[in-house]
């Protein structure tokens, strides 16, 4: 009979082990479940934080180092405006071909790579890694609020999208770089060139100051 | 009948507790992962804003630089302390800066306490009064253009001159024999150096001696340029007042400011000599 006790005793506490463990089963389910919510777009995507951080970085460095670049400076970049008015109806970035969000015409990421230092950057880097991008130029107006133009347009930006910016400033005696080789103030001033750009010092040797962001997704 | 019973409820019961101990052991490597997880999130954003702020510094010190460059060649300094107002007060070049710069990102940059020290600036040929004054620096900024020479005397109060030639073929330039191939090049001609040193075809000792023709212990009554090399600019500091009313910035430094609600920031930037090397 106690024989028989002892069983039981042992079959009882095996029972309540078990019942320890299905609970530790159950709860590990629900922990990895939750984890996993938080891993799963961390796993490749662009959610990533560091992925983020890292395409920020590269995105940075393109800006920093097309502004170094020669003849091909984003400055230079800023002023590419074909003033020769021979397409007879839009003002344009030289050479720009797609319909941007606010009439103008914008590059594609071929167009841009052929037409600046930082087109070429993001083209090898993002486009032809299945990234998009914007670029776009803010500006101070002569209303004191900020005007937007856009050098290369592909569509509204995802929510995870990440955004580098890089300030360049304009001077009074900065021409056109494209086809006329005019100051800038003149290119703004006159209706057939229509430089998107205004004058907003009053005095000095400055012209404007022109933020130039581009956004990747 | 009843040992070898007993014998299998203790083996369900090692069972079950060595997938406790395995279940354990996994529960310890989530929490961990969990934690380098988050550690990896703070780490990355804070890094980014302070290349951030490396960044916006570089590039305001060279705005600056381009800013007083651009007005000695435009001749906006009619007085001292007209490129400290330009870019601090009536220019409005800082509060325009700043509200770009705030309008790209969640942060305030600022320039302020701007120091400039003035020279003499010229791009005309003829003479360069110093008013017998000791000259601490004079730098020729020259472009080959479409070739041609470009004479230099410096008259000494005690009557000596002192002289060199800089000629260019249109590609290079040639001081003595000494060639320097670069199109655009800056030339000190109190301590004898150009701006890029690589670009030098012979000893730099030799250049030295015969580009370095002013005395930092004498005073000059002027100083002679003549020619028929086109394109120059030079800018030339004395020991007294300004040799005439040309202004123009040789020496400026300022203070950056960068804060966001990551990174606080403030520096003097290293004084930079406009047609020149940083001190």
């Amino acid at each position: 009979m106690s024989d028989q006790n002892s069983s039981n005793d042992d079959r009882g506490q095996a029972y309540t082990l078990e019942g320890f463990v299905s609970a530790m089963v159950v709860l590990m389910a629900v922990l990895f479940a939750l984890q996993s919510v938080v891993i799963t777009p961390t796993s490749g995507g662009l959610s990533d934080r560091s992925v983020q951080a890292q395409l920020q970085q590269e995105a940075q460095d393109a800006l920093v180092v097309s502004d170094q670049e020669g003849n091909l400076t984003l400055s230079n970049t800023i002023r590419n405006w074909d003033a020769t008015d021979d397409s007879g109806d839009k003002e344009q970035f030289y050479k720009a071909s797609v319909p941007g969000p606010d009439g103008n015409l914008t590059y594609n990421t071929t167009e841009f790579k052929s037409q600046s230092k930082l087109g070429n950057i993001l083209k090898q880097r993002f486009a032809d890694n299945g990234y998009s991008y914007n670029v776009e130029l803010i500006y101070e107006t002569e209303s004191n609020d900020f005007d937007t133009t856009y050098l290369v347009y592909q569509g509204a930006p995802s929510p995870d999208a990440v955004t580098a910016s890089y300030v360049v400033t304009l001077y009074e005696t900065d021409k056109l770089t494209a086809t006329k080789s005019i100051t800038l103030q003149k290119a703004h001033d006159n209706p057939k060139y229509d430089y998107p750009i205004p004058e907003t010092t009053t005095t000095g040797p400055v012209y404007n100051v022109v933020e130039v962001r581009v956004i990747v997704w | 009948m009843v040992t070898p019973n007993s014998r299998r409820d203790r083996g369900q019961v090692i069972l079950i507790g060595a997938i406790t101990l395995a279940f354990i052991l996994l529960g310890i490597v989530v929490v961990f992962n969990g934690v380098l997880y988050t550690e990896t999130i703070s780490e990355s954003s804070t890094s980014q804003s302070t290349a951030d702020a490396e960044v916006v510094g570089q590039n305001l010190e060279q705005s600056l630089v381009e800013i007083a460059r651009q007005g000695n060649e435009n001749g906006n300094w009619t007085s001292s302390n007209t490129f400290e107002d330009a870019v601090m007060n009536s220019g409005e070049f800082n509060d325009q800066y700043q509200n770009v710069a705030a309008n790209s990102r969640s942060a305030f940059v600022n320039v302020s306490n701007v120091t400039a020290e003035y020279g003499h600036f010229t791009t005309e040929k003829g003479k360069i009064y110093t008013g017998n004054s000791k000259i601490q620096h004079l730098v020729l900024d020259l472009d080959t253009g479409s070739g041609g020479t470009l004479n230099v005397v410096a008259n000494s109060t005690d009557d000596n001159s002192t002289s060199v030639s800089i000629v260019s073929d249109g590609s290079s330039f040639n001081v003595n024999s000494c060639d320097i191939n670069e199109n655009d090049a800056r030339f000190n001609i109190v301590n004898g150096t150009i701006d890029n040193s690589s670009a030098v075809g012979c000893d730099s000792d030799d250049l030295q001696s015969n580009l370095s023709i002013i005395n930092t212990s004498k005073s000059y009554n002027d100083i002679h340029l003549s020619g028929d090399l086109d394109t120059y600019e030079a800018i030339t500091v004395t020991s007294g007042d300004s040799p005439d009313v040309s202004y123009g910035v040789w020496k400026l430094g300022a203070n950056i400011t960068y804060q966001s609600n990551q990174v606080s920031y403030k520096r003097r930037m290293s004084t930079i000599l406009i047609d020149g090397d940083s001190e």
